[in-house]
């Protein structure tokens, strides 16, 4: 297992998968911080706002993101066709999870560097809002959770088609289909059922933030909503659950 | 002598396909084995099932002494090397880079990886992205990653595939030397017996899934004889010898020599006695040999038709 792990780590070599993880981090916190506050209103809310945003930008950037990411990861292989050298020097079961290992290493780069952007946000604008670290684990540990399971999905897809162009498709796809469905839910509740139908939509209902309207003040009021510690865990059991089926797709596969 | 791959019964259908049927493969330890059949023929499917890459439908294959089993598969493999069509590596990594990745998997030492290159004639190359080789580098580099850890036995499926006249030279020369330079046993396949009859001591015939001959290549050329020429001083004579013999509609004339097909040495020897006998004159007979290129064709062809080596 240690050797098929070194492998994978070899393979990143010139491969920028760092750079790769810095895109998809930098895009989702701009889009999430929008503009610079410019009230002390804003200041003082400052985090939460990023809190309720980040999952609602997660939901378009993320499919895309991981559909990059795991073509990365896997169609190495299917291009350079190395799966007849490499099944004869390890097991298919380490080769699989060096991989995953590997994807989970890269998700949690991927959430490291969205707390230090967050952060470096937070002391940019001078947020007056004291940091919930509670509420950043949170958010974080969500957004790890779904994006697990896109990347345990885009595998199965990249093992079935062994084509990236379907990958990003797909993610394409999950990405307009998200956001538009964050977008209805946003207002009005409209769709918030069909969001846990959708997994790649979790994002939002995983937020720990909710946002109401103060009609009166005129101006945005941030919430914190309960959290949901049974759809983090089905998130948890359905990336377990791919996982497992892919596992067992490379176990079968002939090549 | 012992072999080091024993396959008994072997089969692989793809569907209603059948790939490979009932294969008795022996490879003895320290030859060059020539596997030889037209495409199609099932040589690669034969090489992946030897490496554990595709599920046998019936049969068993013990490799090294050991049977092949799910369980013994990597502990068996960890002492072959293999080349399966085309040469598997990373674009992104340099050769050198590419060999620690194998050697590391192979749990080889590091600095084996400068041995494979130099018998590859790699080494100047070592720094430069495999992305930039040629195809013939590639092969190589492919052949090098095969090499790590002194394998017990090559396997190597088509290595001359896509090289030009001078690669293919270069590949033969470099493949010769491997049981001598590392003491492996090379299974080596080529849908070209020419390509191969230089260094290959041993050789297996498939065609359409079926093993159509086993054994020493010298072997394959005394079962397979030539035509027969005789020289006759009165061949007129011989018309009545040869028709009772049953030869008179294969016998032809060829440049004052009659001509005959390959026949049994016994069978030969009371020919002659009858044609001197008849006062025909024999002063000459001799055996045509025919090119191994020939000889693969015919039995290639005959397969399906009366199956005669």
């Amino acid at each position: 297992m240690l050797r098929s792990l070194c492998a994978e780590w070899r393979k990143t070599r010139r491969r920028f998968d760092g750079l790769l993880l810095l895109l998809v981090a930098g895009t989702a916190l701009l889009m999430g911080v929008g503009g610079a506050p410019d009230s002390l209103q804003e200041l003082a809310c400052g985090y939460s706002a990023i809190f309720y945003t980040l999952p609602i930008v997660h939901g378009l950037v993320m499919p895309v993101g991981m559909a990059a990411l795991c073509s990365r990861l896997w169609d190495e292989e299917t291009r350079s066709n190395t799966a007849k050298l490499l099944f004869t020097l390890q097991s298919r079961g380490d080769f699989f999870a060096a991989k995953t290992l590997l994807g989970l290493f890269d998700l949690l780069v991927l959430a490291g560097l969205e707390a230090v952007g967050l952060l470096a946000m937070g002391r940019l604008y001078a947020f007056t809002e004291a940091l919930d670290v509670g509420q950043l684990v949170w958010l974080l540990a969500g957004g790890m959770a779904v994006e697990a399971v896109l990347f345990a999905a885009f595998t199965l897809l990249q093992l079935r088609f062994g084509s990236p162009v379907v990958l990003l498709g797909v993610g394409l796809g999950c990405s307009m289909c998200g956001f538009f469905l964050a977008m209805l839910a946003d207002i009005g509740g409209m769709a918030a059922p069909v969001l846990y139908a959708v997994p790649f939509t979790w994002f939002l209902p995983l937020s720990g933030m909710r946002m109401e309207w103060d009609a009166a003040a005129r101006r945005a009021v941030y919430l914190p909503q309960p959290r949901q510690y049974a759809l983090l865990a089905a998130a948890l059991g359905l990336c377990l659950l791919l996982t497992l089926w892919g596992r067992h797709a490379v176990a079968g596969k002939e090549v | 002598m012992q072999n080091v791959v024993m396959t008994s019964g072997l089969c692989k259908a793809y569907g209603s396909r059948t790939a490979v049927q009932g294969l008795d493969l022996c490879v003895p330890y320290g030859s060059v084995y020539g596997f030889i059949g037209p495409n199609g023929a099932g040589k690669t499917t034969t090489m992946k099932l030897l490496l554990g890459l595709i599920h046998p439908t019936s049969g068993s294959i013990r490799l090294l002494d050991e049977e092949l089993t799910p369980q013994s598969r990597l502990k068996i493999l960890s002492r072959t090397g293999s080349l399966i069509e085309s040469p598997s590596y990373y674009a992104h990594l340099t050769a050198a880079e590419n060999l620690q990745l194998v050697a590391g998997l192979k749990g080889a030492e590091a600095k084996d990886v400068v041995r494979v290159l130099d018998i590859v004639r790699l080494t100047p190359d070592a720094r430069r992205k495999v992305g930039q080789f040629s195809l013939g580098m590639r092969q190589r580099l492919g052949i090098a990653m095969a090499l790590l850890g002194w394998p017990t036995l090559l396997i190597l499926d088509e290595p001359t595939n896509g090289l030009d006249p001078a690669g293919i030279q270069e590949m033969r020369a470099l493949l010769a030397e491997m049981p001598r330079r590392c003491g492996a046993t090379v299974l080596i396949s080529s849908h070209l017996l020419s390509e191969l009859e230089q260094i290959v001591d041993h050789v297996g015939i498939l065609n359409k899934g079926r093993l159509l001959y086993q054994g020493p290549l010298a072997g394959l050329q005394q079962h397979s004889r030539g035509d027969v020429a005789l020289r006759l001083l009165h061949p007129a004579l011989a018309a009545p010898v040869l028709k009772s013999a049953g030869l008179a509609g294969l016998a032809r004339e060829e440049r004052g020599e009659v001509v005959l097909p390959p026949l049994k040495e016994a069978f030969l020897a009371d020919l002659v006695g009858s044609l001197a006998a008849a006062g025909a004159g024999v002063v000459g007979v001799s055996c045509r040999s025919r090119s191994l290129e020939e000889i693969f064709l015919s039995l290639t062809k005959a397969d399906g038709e009366t199956g005669v080596v």
